[in-house]
């Protein structure tokens, strides 16, 4: 948290993350409901570097929020392992402790809708008891005002609009510090104007912080803006189909969407996203998790 | 980039939650929330509504429609209950009433003192099925462990449970209280099980992803996401409880508003009987306006997004 009023401090200038670095080797996951095994997750393996931005595109049931529920330790893998930062946090035989390390945004928001966006954000510190409440509230204050937050302390969830919730929530996993930040396809419920200012703040909000991020979506155009390796993921089973290095220069501005070396990269991919997209289709894959 | 989302924005000075907009007190809000209903149509058609059914009442006395003309007249219940009681040698139908149930007696304020208090006993007691609730949609063991015999003796009515609690509580009152305790018990619990069920799994994961204990978990999401299933299981749980209580005074009570309809039916006293109903409805009425103003409060939160109670 002081590492993060720090990090911020500096604002304009550009600090490299140092942890967060995330390596998933054969992870697989199975699941068991009533004795018919259904494989989710097939021996993917891919690493972001500490710092980066990973997103993990793919049709909807391949797995990629079963991956992410790995990761965030809500589920235990079957086969392979998970490393952040060169030690082992998930694999067969153990599963992560939620709370531990990565932090989760929601795909439909979990913001607390019977706490204020104050009580919210200072949620994950006071509940460590990491610092006084009064101590939380005052750096939750000032985090908020940085990032164009203020005034909607004393307000409900219910009260704000959907891509204030949004960036609230964003918000409420930064002030943790965590290792890395899982977001589960944390932009599919805006509409697409808000979606494409959500992905510069997000890009800001990364520029400023530098942390290690696991992006889900099913948006390819999303994936690449925001990236720094894509992973294609095929449909259930899921598996690694293709990874892309994204070159783009940083800060990205929405201006690149039309640049020639975004066409290039999204002609290399569409072809297997599609693919794919059209085998979810015709198997008619449901979101299992 | 030009920095167009994040720039530092002097935060505005502090506003409370309790300052509603520029020049407005709260006072002068209700007044003119008080002007804006007494000219809605909805206002006017509602108090036609009662009106209309009070004017129908007294024709159908009137005409003595088939088995109309056992009730009293409206006018005359209302005279029972306005005018002072009868002198002790005279009788006068105009100025007087006959049975002297009404404001000008202690017996009307006494009925309402004793149901009222052994109602609010009762619903207090009742309340343990909260805490009871809670626990049950928190450990599953628990729900297991106590699922079974509370499903087997909730169906059993109020009424059947009255000679158990007469021979169980010695004294007067114990039972009666006991009586709409047990009805309104079942109701609050169930549905703060209930309450507890319906909070979306997602929360259970963001507040264990940012760090919370079990205890934390039950305090900040499992108390207040039950919180709206609560409320609707003590407003149901009130009216079981009036219910229960009616029929309790009946077979065991003195005083209260349900002994009086079974005394007023003894001595044919028929006024008595009606004043005796219509209380027990009004005030029914407005515990319940209560624990929705109470509930408006609390669950401040649902209430603000717009969604009515």
């Amino acid at each position: 948290m002081q590492r993060f009023a720090k990090l911020m401090a500096k604002a304009e200038g550009f600090v490299p993350g140092r942890t967060g670095g995330l390596s998933i080797k054969n992870a697989g996951k199975i699941y068991d409901p009533d004795g018919a095994r259904v494989v989710a997750v097939e021996d993917c393996s891919f690493e972001v570097p500490p710092g980066g931005i990973c997103v993990v595109v793919g049709p909807s049931g391949c797995g990629k929020t079963t991956l992410l529920n790995t990761i965030a330790g809500f589920d235990n893998l079957t086969a392979g392992e998970i490393y952040l930062d060169g030690a082992l946090i998930a694999a067969a035989s153990q599963s992560v402790k939620p709370g531990s390390g990565p932090i989760v945004v929601f795909q439909h928001g979990a913001l607390f809708p019977w706490k204020t966006v104050l009580d919210n954000v200072t949620y994950g510190p006071v509940i460590q008891r990491k610092m006084s409440r009064k101590a939380a509230q005052a750096q939750a204050r000032a985090l908020m005002e940085k990032v164009g937050l203020a005034g909607i302390e004393s307000q409900y969830p219910g009260e704000i609009s959907s891509g204030m919730r949004r960036r609230v929530e964003i918000v409420r996993a930064l002030i943790n510090d965590p290792k890395i930040l899982l977001l589960d396809e944390p932009f599919r419920a805006l509409d697409a104007l808000t979606k494409s200012v959500m992905h510069e703040y997000l890009l800001e909000l990364y520029d400023l912080s530098h942390k290690s991020i696991f992006f889900i979506t099913h948006d390819l155009e999303e994936a690449i803006f925001l990236a720094d390796l894509v992973v294609v993921m095929t449909t259930r089973p899921g598996r690694v189909k293709k990874l892309i290095a994204v070159d783009l220069a940083r800060p990205r501005t929405y201006r690149m969407l039309s640049s020639s070396r975004f066409l290039e990269l999204k002609q290399e991919t569409i072809e297997g996203v599609h693919a794919e997209a059209l085998k979810a289709f015709e198997a008619g894959e449901r979101e299992l998790a | 980039m030009a920095k167009i989302l994040i720039k530092t924005v002097p935060a505005p000075a502090a506003e409370t939650r309790e300052q509603p907009a520029v020049g407005y007190t709260r006072r002068h809000l209700l007044w003119l929330r008080a002007k804006k209903t007494v000219t809605e149509r909805h206002f006017w058609l509602g108090l036609l509504g009662v009106v209309v059914f009070f004017v129908g009442w007294d024709l159908a006395y009137r005409f003595e429609l088939p088995r109309m003309e056992k009730l009293e007249s409206p006018l005359y219940v209302f005279r029972e209950f306005t005018l002072p009681p009868r002198g002790a040698s005279t009788y006068n139908p105009a100025l007087e009433s006959k049975w002297g149930y009404g404001i000008w007696g202690k017996a009307w304020y006494t009925d309402i003192g004793m149901s009222v208090w052994r109602i609010s006993q009762a619903f207090v007691w009742s309340l343990l099925g909260i805490p009871l609730g809670l626990v049950m949609g928190w450990k599953r063991s628990i729900r297991d462990f106590v699922f079974a015999p509370f499903e087997l003796m909730r169906p059993i009515p109020p009424i059947s449970w009255v000679p158990l609690a007469i021979v169980m509580f010695p004294s007067q009152e114990a039972p009666i209280i006991f009586l709409c305790t047990i009805a309104s018990f079942f109701a609050v619990t169930l549905n703060t099980l209930l309450g507890v069920d319906s909070i979306d799994p997602v929360y259970f994961r963001a507040a264990r992803c940012l760090g919370s204990s079990e205890w934390q978990i039950f305090r900040h999401v499992i108390i207040p996401g039950a919180m709206p299933f609560i409320f609707t299981g003590m407003l149901i749980g009130l009216g079981v409880a009036w219910f229960s209580l009616v029929g309790g005074e009946i077979i065991a009570g003195t005083w209260g508003l349900g002994y009086r309809t079974m005394d007023a039916y003894m001595n044919v006293a028929t006024p008595q009987l009606l004043i005796a109903m219509f209380t027990i409805g009004v005030i029914g009425m407005l515990m319940a306006v209560g624990l929705r103003a109470l509930q408006r409060r609390v669950l401040a939160w649902k209430t603000k997004t717009g969604e009515a109670i």
